[in-house]
């Protein structure tokens, strides 16, 4: 007969020792309420804003009554995307309830790379965190820090590294991003271009892409405004070496060879002054050097183009005239991620030119002004710091943002301690094995570090190599700074607030900084008690409160026309107050003051040219393990032109590796075979090929086009990486495949650390590292994502 | 007797799976634990390994962290993925605080409790479930009660999770515990079921 288990403990019995100790040992995880307690109250519908990219879409968060996260709605009014939500946005509560995501602050136990860790208290975390920067801040100076953050999330703790003393901040967003293109309109204009990109669409007759894949990278914004306009008429001319999306759409499409675009830029200067269809009243009234503009095109024929671009010299002609006669109304996109070859400013600066002999900035139809946002600032501490910038931000690299700084240009400095030694990194919300090339040097960087810490929602590969972790709240979860959107026709402001309570044990950003600045001895620097009281402050510069904000999110003004009024005499915020075809600054700097074109390298014989892009369904290379959209894009693809498929035998669908210059070999990437791609360009989307077995749903699926840029040229006036300069060649069953027979130029080599002897550029060599006094670049930039 | 001791069991087991702290380790080191998995398994010997293996060590601190950063590698975060997810949601609904919590959430309220505030682990957290038993006998629901609850949170997917466990770890301590774990409340319930049908 059996016995109950209940039954048979009544017969045993511990002894009085051991019953004791366990009886006495204290579990604290549940409060009894009394019956007819009915659970708490909670509000069934927030709105906040998105973060699964960086456009920070609005969003309705749908709340059940136990505090979990159903669904996410866009927010009908929203002023850009009108409650529209992409496939991201509404993944988002997926990464709220990943498994994977960072739960409580975690110490390394283990060597660096070994990934052990414990969990830790907040307490002993912060504690050892603050001892260990005010350690080095004794022993080598606050420069020491070197901070990598991105996001509106890290902009406490950027206020804290700046009270700190460290000059050494840097995000991707600059020398990886936008940065260059920045620089090149700045030159020109005396504004940086800004997120989202002021294009008005909404009048415009001609949008004009060099490269930008509007539809496959999505913000779903500009993607409204992009789609009514085609739907309203407006003509389409793309420039892009493979059939895009866009080019799909197109009245023109230049399939041009990659590298060149500046001589095209050039003819397309060339024609619009030649034959008289720039704006006259317009470029007399507001530019100067157009004479020296005039004379620079003068030889730089269509005729001249087409043999360096590769592209029929009427369809230069064409088009040319297609932008003068529709005039001003028309929209050069000034592009988004734009590190490319490494004469990424001057590019810029010659798409702004043309954007200026068109008349389209300032103007209906093509790039409207920023507004502002009479939100008063965060008062940032009044000591700025002191030591030189480590990055060359403003002295290599003369043009590059102080705000946002090179990030290459620290990981540089670290890996070769020039100027100075950099002891520690502090990362924020940024992948840096991910967002910047070269990793091998990323993490020989980071071998020379005494302190490396990690604040992130997502266990990335970057934390094998940290000694702390900090698991940061959601952006579902928490309150950030606020959002204002100045590139809007009428600018907006939105407020980030939590949709559900934070999960585990993770702090949102003004927590992590402001406890910081408690053991730091900074308290100063967070002077309101919390973040709703500081939101209270920044909104009543628009007549508003939080409580008020709550509701809907967003409070939205109108500044009326976002247009130049030329009746007036109109001031640009350049050195001349004019827009500049020909940068003296430039000049002063030993640049050349107008666009030249200067030959990329060749693609050597069997390779083909690195280049990628993006995908409407992934954000970077951070959301391709979310369940949702793994299932909708599970891996990306490699397009390759239907004829040289044919001569290397390649089937589409089927499964090659790719090597590149310096004998990296990706993981299997399926074939796309399509005539809509040059013969001398593959193309894949960004952020697959993920490396961890670990990483179920990622692991092993596409390739990863970061992998493959073992090297990078960069852009001597901003320091961006270009790094559509990498070549690889088609690998089946092992055997490379060589189209014609050509034999590789390229030398190989065994790592994914090219040797030195190979590789001179390589070299830690001290970089010319001249302190220049450069105005406008110097200031302060927002983060505006990539 | 019977209801201190079924509760500590069950108390017990809640320490076992909760984050290793200094009391664990006292715990571990005074034989109670040793004691108590005697009685409940006098047959099985991989509880002397544990317990050899746990008085192996110099000193407090060095098994402390060796359990912290194993606890830590498998059932809180590590590079990717996190091998063995100790929150039930994660087997029924393939995510953090699936719908299954809202029903367990229900329940907890149903009996008038709340997670305290002071806990910041998921409702569904095994440790919490196994707390809730304890908390279920110390409040005098009935045994049918206590299984129903058992059966339907935590066997439901203790099994998977052992799984888990034992492709994720070389360490035997967390094998052994879920083993027992699982041994033991499955003989629970079903020997409950055997008096309730006889009764």
């Amino acid at each position: 007969m059996s016995i109950s288990r209940r039954e048979f403990l009544k017969r045993s019995a511990l002894t009085g020792g051991a019953l004791s100790v366990l009886s006495t040992t204290k579990l604290k995880g549940f409060t009894k309420h009394p019956i007819g307690w009915k659970g708490r109250e909670r509000v069934s519908e927030v709105a906040s804003i998105c973060e699964m990219c960086f456009w920070r879409c609005g969003i309705l968060g749908n709340v059940d009554k136990h505090g979990k996260l159903l669904k996410i709605d866009g927010n009908p009014i929203h002023p850009l995307t009108h409650g529209r939500l992409c496939a991201r946005g509404n993944a988002g509560h997926k990464l709220a309830y990943d498994p994977d995501r960072l739960k409580y602050p975690l110490m390394r136990v283990g060597k660096r790379g070994e990934g052990k860790f414990k969990r830790v208290t907040w307490e002993e975390a912060l504690d050892f965190f603050a001892e260990k920067l005010l350690q080095i801040k004794k022993e080598y100076g606050p420069e020491a820090v070197g901070f990598f953050p991105h996001g509106i999330q890290a902009k406490f703790f950027h206020h804290l590294m700046q009270a700190y003393g460290t000059p050494n901040s840097v995000e991707p967003a600059f020398a990886q991003c936008r940065g260059a293109r920045d620089v090149g309109y700045k030159l020109t204009f005396g504004n940086s271009i800004g997120s989202p990109e002021p294009l008005d669409y909404q009048n415009t007759d001609l949008m004009v892409f060099i490269g930008s894949h509007v539809g496959e990278n999505v913000f779903t914004g500009q993607i409204l405004e992009y789609a009514s306009a085609l739907e309203r008429g407006a003509k389409l001319i793309v420039v892009d070496p493979r059939f895009s999306d866009a080019a799909s759409k197109a009245d023109y499409w230049l399939p041009i060879k990659p590298g060149t675009d500046i001589a095209l830029l050039l003819a397309w200067m060339h024609v619009l002054i030649y034959e008289n269809l720039y704006d006259k009243e317009y470029i007399k009234n507001n530019a100067v050097g157009f004479t020296q503009l005039k004379d620079h095109v003068k030889d730089y024929t269509p005729a001249w183009a087409s043999k360096i671009t590769e592209l029929p010299e009427s369809l230069i002609v064409e088009t040319a005239r297609e932008m003068g006669k529709l005039s001003p109304k028309v929209s050069l996109h000034p592009g988004r991620h734009f590190a490319w070859y490494g004469d990424d400013s001057q590019r810029a600066r010659a798409m702004a030119i043309v954007t200026a002999l068109l008349g389209s900035y300032g103007r209906e139809g093509g790039i409207y002004l920023s507004g502002s946002i009479p939100a008063p600032k965060y008062p940032a501490p009044h000591h700025k710091p002191k030591a030189q910038r480590a990055d060359g931000a403003g002295s290599i690299y003369p043009f590059a943002s102080k705000g946002l700084g090179v990030t290459n240009g620290l990981v540089d400095a670290t890996y070769s301690e020039d100027p100075y030694a950099i002891k520690a990194w502090v990362i924020y919300s940024q992948n840096v094995l991910e967002s910047i090339p070269e990793t091998w040097k990323t993490k020989e960087a980071i071998n020379k570090l005494d302190l490396m810490v990690v604040v992130d929602v997502m266990p990335m590969e970057q934390i094998l190599y940290a000694d702390l972790v900090l698991p940061e709240a959601t952006y579902l979860e928490r309150y950030d700074d606020l959002y204002t959107v100045k590139n809007a026709k009428k600018p907006f402001a939105a407020i980030r607030q939590p949709v559900i309570d934070p999960l585990f044990e993770s702090k949102p950003g003004w927590w992590i900084a402001k406890e910081m600045s408690k053991r730091l001895g900074l308290e100063e620097i967070f002077q309101w008690e919390t973040i709703e009281e500081y939101l209270d402050y920044r909104l009543s510069g628009l007549n508003t409160t939080l409580s008020q904000m709550q509701a809907n999110g967003i409070v939205q003004y109108d500044k009326g026309t976002p247009y130049y009024d030329f009746t007036k005499p109109v001031k640009f915020k350049t050195e001349s107050g004019k827009i500049e075809l020909y940068s003296k600054k430039l000049e002063r700097y030993g640049f050349s003051p107008l666009p030249e074109y200067e030959p990329v390298e060749e693609v050597p014989k069997g390779y083909f040219r690195l280049i990628y892009g993006r995908s409407p369904m992934h954000s970077f290379a951070r959301s391709q393990n979310n369940e949702i959209l793994h299932a909708y894009q599970p891996e990306n693809n490699l397009w390759i032109n239907n004829k040289i498929a044919d001569e290397l035998g390649l089937i589409d669908g089927e499964y090659i590796q790719l090597e590149n210059q310096d004998g990296v070999v990706s993981y299997k990437i399926k074939v796309n075979v399509t005539p809509g791609i040059r013969p001398d360009a593959v193309y894949m989307v960004h952020g697959f090929g993920h490396k961890s077995r670990l990483m179920k749903k990622a692991f092993g699926k596409g390739a990863s086009d970061n992998n493959l840029m073992s090297k990078v040229k960069v852009d001597p006036l901003s320091g961006s990486t270009g790094m559509r300069v990498n070549f690889v060649r088609v690998i089946k069953n092992g055997n490379p495949l060589m189209v014609s027979g050509a034999v590789s130029v390229v030398p190989k080599f065994d790592s994914e650390k090219p040797k030195e002897d190979k590789h001179p550029k390589t070299k830690a060599v001290k970089k010319k590292r001249v302190e220049m006094k450069v105005s406008a670049p110097a200031e302060e930039e927002e983060d505006e994502g990539c | 007797m019977a209801i201190i001791m079924t509760n500590l069991i069950y108390k017990t087991y809640s320490k076992l799976f909760s984050y290793p702290d200094k009391e664990l380790i006292d715990l571990l080191l005074s034989g109670a634990i040793s004691e108590l998995f005697k009685i409940l398994n006098p047959n099985d010997s991989n509880f002397n390994k544990i317990d050899k293996w746990s008085k192996s060590f110099n000193n407090k601190h060095d098994l402390l962290e060796e359990l912290q950063v194993e606890y830590t590698r498998l059932f809180i975060n590590t590079f990717p993925t996190l091998p063995a997810p100790m929150y039930k949601s994660f087997y029924d609904d393939n995510e953090l605080f699936g719908r299954s919590v809202g029903e367990l959430l229900d329940t907890y309220e149903q009996y008038g409790f709340e997670v305290s505030e002071e806990e910041n682990e998921l409702p569904d957290n095994l440790a919490l479930l196994l707390e809730f038993v304890y908390r279920l006998d110390e409040e005098k629901i009935s045994e049918e009660k206590q299984c129903d609850f058992i059966e339907k949170f935590i066997l439901s997917w203790t099994p998977k999770l052992e799984i888990k466990i034992n492709e994720n770890t070389e360490l035997d301590f967390y094998k052994v515990l879920i083993t027992s774990l699982n041994n033991f409340i499955k003989e629970d319930v079903n020997q409950s079921k055997v008096k309730l049908e006889r009764a």
